[in-house]
């Protein structure tokens, strides 16, 4: 017992010092490096090698070799693959990394073959008999080496001034910039030790078993697991959870980041410098105000886009009836294999390319719908009972999935689900009737066609279920479930304000995702006639990732080019199945790095160029009604307070709203009035108070939910889905959120619109909007729910004085006219001294003084507040 | 000899947050920039610390600065105290003062101990049981610890109550002491006019007026500024 116990801990040795190695890199770099398994093989491998007959070094000058070998590589992967991608998204991080790996796989299965091999090392045979259980020196060092280097790290960490420099940039990258540490030089030193760990944990724990190639993958997930148990913390990600209030240097630099993410290019530009998004059409920023003629038609009509899909309807079988006809067996084969690996691609484009997740469990839902044909078909099941099983199955472990990692951030969902293919594999090579590691054979393929050959037939069911999976996806992308997708795509808390059920989303998206993925699987295993645990395998989970990222994450087609590019042309080319692999591997890498958009980016930057856009109408100037009186509360808000650890951003401020008011909302920077806004509109968590709107209380109600009780908001950024039309856009605000049409949602939007001048721009994509219209369009999606009560957070920032007065007129206008009750937060207080009924003061989180502004603007400890004292 | 910046343009997209800022900071004085929000202030600091692209000029003692990297700047003399506290949360007092001193450090501490009293009673604490004021002191010091030319302090007094405001003002006061030129952006304007020589006032992104403390003080030129014309 003894003897097994001391064993497990050597191997738990192994994996405690590979863990060591991750959570340094993400601890230090926050960089989820997923080619660390195979550092951890590439270091038993070149120890193996050094020991063996070629070389025949001893072990542990074998192991030095290796470490000095694997810095050079750990360099050169540092600089070359992590670098590039560290300052843009985790997910561009993981995808390199990933390529990497795949990368680097296939080089050690090049050079080394795929025998498994041994490491010679004198302490495996030095044997201790423990128990009944033999455990060798190498166990032992393997068990000690953890603790080991774990102190040697910590006393450096602690006690060398590089270390406290690796420290600080840890906890606060920027200070520490501000500090004179290179913080790239950190980022690449905790890149290097990371994995010089994961190659020393496979020298140390390689000589006590057999070495192979795939030893690497396992290695991850469990490093992973690892650090994670020893509190790596909250990996960066999640959930964006609004702040509120934050320290105005965040703020900026929020704004900076969201417009880059957007494709802003901050280049220093010349003198006369607007600096222009890239390839948009420049717009003056004098805005058209005042009258209210309606200009050209309605930019598109329903009608052509019919056309168009009916266009495609026609087209896509047509072609593929004629490529049936026109090729020989052998490139039928490989287009049957493009077909399915395209068509698995597309079912990952729901989640990847519409919610924004990266998943890359896609393999599992892939894998258990092949394994689920095959066995139902195989024992003589109709074939059409183990297709919709396929399905069902496939939706079902999307939707459980999705179910269980629905409050994860980011990294946390790609990893998880990495782990559940992983699980599959495991799944199934043990299982009996599953057929263990030689999978199932003699599956039955799908009846044939008549007049058609074999290949002929394959090729019609492959192409038609990529055929399918296209048009599920076009569909699908379209309504209002997959519009509010692309929303939480766009920012969680955006979609929260709009009434979006973000978890809900998720489980929907991905249990999507598995219906087809699970049917694209059955077809596979139809046409290959058996199934193994490689269905599970990192050839189907990256090959449908570089497909996707090499067409285009937003292209509905993308899979298909995708597809030509990583499938057909190394086939075609008779690149070995190695060699095809390190191919995907290269080009996914080159597209993350040198054009993220892929292909489907590239063609729409040019498409763009050539559009004017129509200019927008303009806000027209409210009618001259008389001020009336203000109706009934609409708002309530009775003691609130929002904590951040020991800081009160807001205490117990308490307010009422009638309807067709304006409440200006004014207070030094740090004040707490966003803090506020977000604890009413559910995005900050509420540490005492009450909120009503309308009659209902709505403290212990979700965010999402709240809209749907007729209270709207802004944010202090322009947030808005960029990659919708203005239309698009107004559509998911005005169903409130919801996955389907609502009655009254059509009208809505045209009001939004009306309302805001934007109805010429109600198809123009949001991305190509002006920054006026922008800012415009997130007041309109506030707009079109039909609100009781709005919030607007700043919304006149980074506009110019006559872009302030549309603002303005644009408030009162619906405020008088349709009794829409407003809070106007605002740093420009002569704005807010005219747009406002009344005004409130805050300072240092509480609420000081409330009443008609110039009454408020006199008192001496709002003066005090703003101009401060010393 | 001093830190001049010239024609400072500062735009994220299609916003111009700082428009064409020139100023220059002497050694052993406070020079400040006050302004209601959304002025630029900020942004500007954060330009002449290299964290954000800007066109125009920064010359430190004659260094053009304008294509090196934050680190870079650093390292040239120039020091910077974010808004909100900028320290090491998880490391203790002593050790935020290593990580920006470098090699002879404790020499530097002894020094920075003396100036900030609070620093030698706390040495041992971690950074984030400090209060807000003494946390504020501890940036300041760490900022002085790798023996700059310049400090760039960016909003210090915000958050902080008014008794940890009179800490930070102390604190200014030592700093031109030690022969550094201090540059400030402070949206309290009345603890920026007791403290500096020179007073830029910058409304949207420009520098409106530039004076001396006592140009300004008592007038309802701030006032109008600050709370628009209403309140004038």
């Amino acid at each position: 017992m003894l003897g097994y116990v001391v064993n497990g801990l050597a191997a738990g040795g192994g994996y405690a010092l590979a863990g060591v190695g991750l959570s340094f890199t993400i601890g230090v770099a926050r960089v989820l490096n997923f080619a660390f398994g195979s550092f951890y093989m590439l270091g038993a491998y070149l120890v193996a090698y050094m020991t063996g007959n070629a070389v025949g070094l001893g072990y542990l000058l074998a192991v030095f070799a290796m470490l000095a070998g694997v810095l050079v590589i750990a360099y050169a992967f540092g600089r070359g693959v992590v670098l590039p991608v560290a300052h843009r998204s985790e997910a561009a991080v993981m995808i390199a990394t990933l390529a990497a790996s795949l990368f680097i796989t296939n080089i050690a299965l090049q050079l080394f073959g795929s025998d498994v091999t041994f490491i010679r090392s004198p302490f495996e045979d030095h044997v201790y008999h423990v128990g009944d259980a033999r455990v060798s020196q190498q166990a032992i060092i393997a068990l000690i080496a953890a603790p080991l280097v774990t102190v040697a790290l910590v006393a450096f960490l602690r006690h060398t001034l590089l270390g406290a420099r690796i420290r600080a940039t840890a906890q606060n990258p920027q200070l520490a910039g501000a500090t004179g540490i290179n913080v790239s030089s950190v980022f690449l030193t905790a890149v290097v030790i990371g994995t010089m760990l994961a190659a020393l944990a496979g020298a140390l724990y390689g000589p006590t078993t057999v070495i192979d190639v795939f030893g690497g993958d396992g290695m991850l997930l469990k490093a992973f697991t690892v650090a994670a148990l020893a509190g790596m913390g909250k990996l960066w990600g999640g959930d964006d959870r609004r702040r509120g209030d934050g320290h105005r240097g965040e703020r900026l630099q929020r704004v900076r980041d969201a417009l880059v993410r957007r494709g802003v290019h901050l280049r220093a530009a010349g003198p006369d410098a607007a600096v222009l998004p890239a390839g948009r059409v420049p717009r003056a920023m004098t805005p058209t105000m005042t009258t209210a003629e309606p200009k050209a038609s309605p930019a598109t009509s329903a009608r052509p886009r019919r056309r168009w899909t009916l266009a495609w309807v026609v087209a896509a079988p047509t072609l593929l009836w004629l490529v049936m006809l026109a090729v020989d067996d052998s490139t039928s084969s490989i287009l049957q294999l493009a077909a399915v690996v395209a068509a698995l691609a597309v079912s990952f484009q729901i989640v990847y390319g519409l919610l924004g997740e990266l998943s890359l469990g896609h393999a599992a839902l892939f894998g258990v719908g092949a394994y689920a044909y095959a066995s139902l078909a195989s024992r003589h099941q109709p074939i059409v009972l183990a297709v919709v099983a396929a399905g069902v199955l496939g939706l079902l472990a999307g939707a459980a999935v999705a179910a269980v990692t629905v409050r994860l951030g980011h990294a946390y969902f790609a990893v998880a689900t990495f782990a559940v293919a992983s699980l599959g594999a495991v799944a199934v090579s043990s299982s009996g009737p599953l057929g263990r590691e030689q999978g199932i054979i003699g599956v039955p393929a799908f009846p044939g066609l008549p007049g058609l050959s074999q290949p002929q037939t394959q090729l019609i069911y492959t192409g038609g279920v990529l055929l399918l999976c296209l048009a599920c996806l076009a569909l699908f992308r379209r309504t209002r479930a997959g519009l509010a997708l692309e929303t939480v795509r766009a920012d969680a808390a955006l979609a929260r304000a709009l009434g979006v059920d973000v978890a809900l989303a998720r489980i929907v998206a991905t249990g999507l995702s598995g219906l087809l993925a699970g049917i694209v699987g059955a077809v596979f295993a139809q046409q290959a006639r058996y199934v193994s645990p490689d269905v599970f395998g990192l050839y189907y989970i990256v090959t449908p990732l570089a497909v996707i990222v090499v067409g285009g994450l937003r292209w509905t087609a993308g899979a298909v080019v995708g597809a030509v590019v990583v499938v057909v042309v190394p086939q075609l080319v008779g690149l070995s199945p190695i060699a095809n692999q390190i191919f995907a591997a290269v080009v996914l890498f080159a597209v993350v790095v040198l054009a993220p958009e892929g292909v489907a980016g590239a063609l729409a930057r040019i498409g763009r160029r050539e559009r004017a856009l129509p200019t927008s109408l303009g806000v027209a100037a409210p009618p001259d009604a008389p001020p009336g009186e203000p109706g009934e509360v609409v708002l309530k808000a009775d003691g609130v307070t929002v904590r951040f650890g020991a800081l009160t951003a807001a205490a117990d401020v308490s307010l009422e709203l009638r309807a067709g008011e304006v409440l200006g909302l004014i207070g030094a920077n740090g004040a707490g009035k966003s803090t506020f806004v977000n604890a009413v509109s559910g995005l900050a968590p509420l540490a005492g108070g009450r909120v009503w709107v309308g009659g209902t209380e709505l403290t212990k109600r979700r965010a999402h939910v709240r809209v749907r009780h007729g209270l709207a908001r802004t944010f202090q950024q322009v947030l808005i889905a960029e990659d919708l039309t203005t239309r698009q856009n107004l559509a998911v605000a005005a169903s409130q959120g919801r996955f389907f049409r609502t009655r009254a949602s059509g009208q809505a939007i045209e009001r939004a619109a009306a309302d805001c001048g934007l109805t010429p721009l109600l198809d123009v994509h949001a991305s190509a909007l002006s920054f006026m219209d922008r800012r415009l369009l997130s007041i309109a999606m506030a707009l079109a729910p039909e609100p009781a009560v709005v919030l607007l957070d700043e919304a006149t920032a980074g506009l110019s004085e006559q872009e302030r007065v549309s603002v303005r007129q644009l408030v009162r206008g619906v405020a008088g006219t349709r009794g829409t009750a407003f809070i106007v937060i605002e740093h420009d207080v002569a704005f807010v001294t005219e747009v406002s009924d009344r005004m409130a003061v805050m300072n240092h989180g509480r609420l000081i003084v409330e009443g008609p502004s110039g009454v408020v603007l006199a008192d001496p400890e709002v003066v005090t507040s703003y101009l401060g004292t010393a | 000899m001093a830190l001049e910046v010239t024609g400072l343009r500062v735009a994220y997209g299609p916003i111009t947050a700082v428009d064409g800022v020139s100023l220059t900071v002497e050694p052993r004085t406070v020079t400040s920039l006050v302004g209601p929000n959304g002025a630029g202030k900020s942004s500007a600091i954060r330009a002449i610390m290299g964290f954000v692209r800007s066109q125009g000029e920064v010359l430190l003692d004659g260094e053009p600065l304008s294509k090196r990297r934050t680190h870079a700047r650093a390292r040239a003399g120039l020091a910077y105290v974010p808004d909100g506290r900028g320290v090491f949360g998880d490391m203790t007092v002593k050790e935020n003062i290593r990580v920006a001193a470098g090699a002879g450090w404790e020499a530097r501490w002894e020094a920075l101990a003396a100036l900030f009293p609070v620093l030698g009673e706390k040495r041992a604490a971690r950074a984030s049981e400090l209060s807000g004021g003494q946390q504020q002191a501890l940036s300041i010091a760490r900022a002085l610890a790798s023996a700059p030319r310049y400090i760039l302090l960016d909003e210090p007094s915000m958050g902080l109550s008014p008794v940890a405001v009179k800490g930070v003002v102390e604190a200014i006061e030592q700093l031109s002491g030690t022969g550094v030129g201090v540059l400030l952006a402070e949206q309290n304007a009345a603890l920026a006019l007791s403290v500096s020589s020179m007073v830029h006032v910058m409304v949207r992104g420009e520098i409106r007026r530039s004076a001396e403390p006592g140009e300004l003080r008592g007038t309802d030129e701030l006032r109008a500024l600050y709370l628009g014309r209403a309140a004038a």
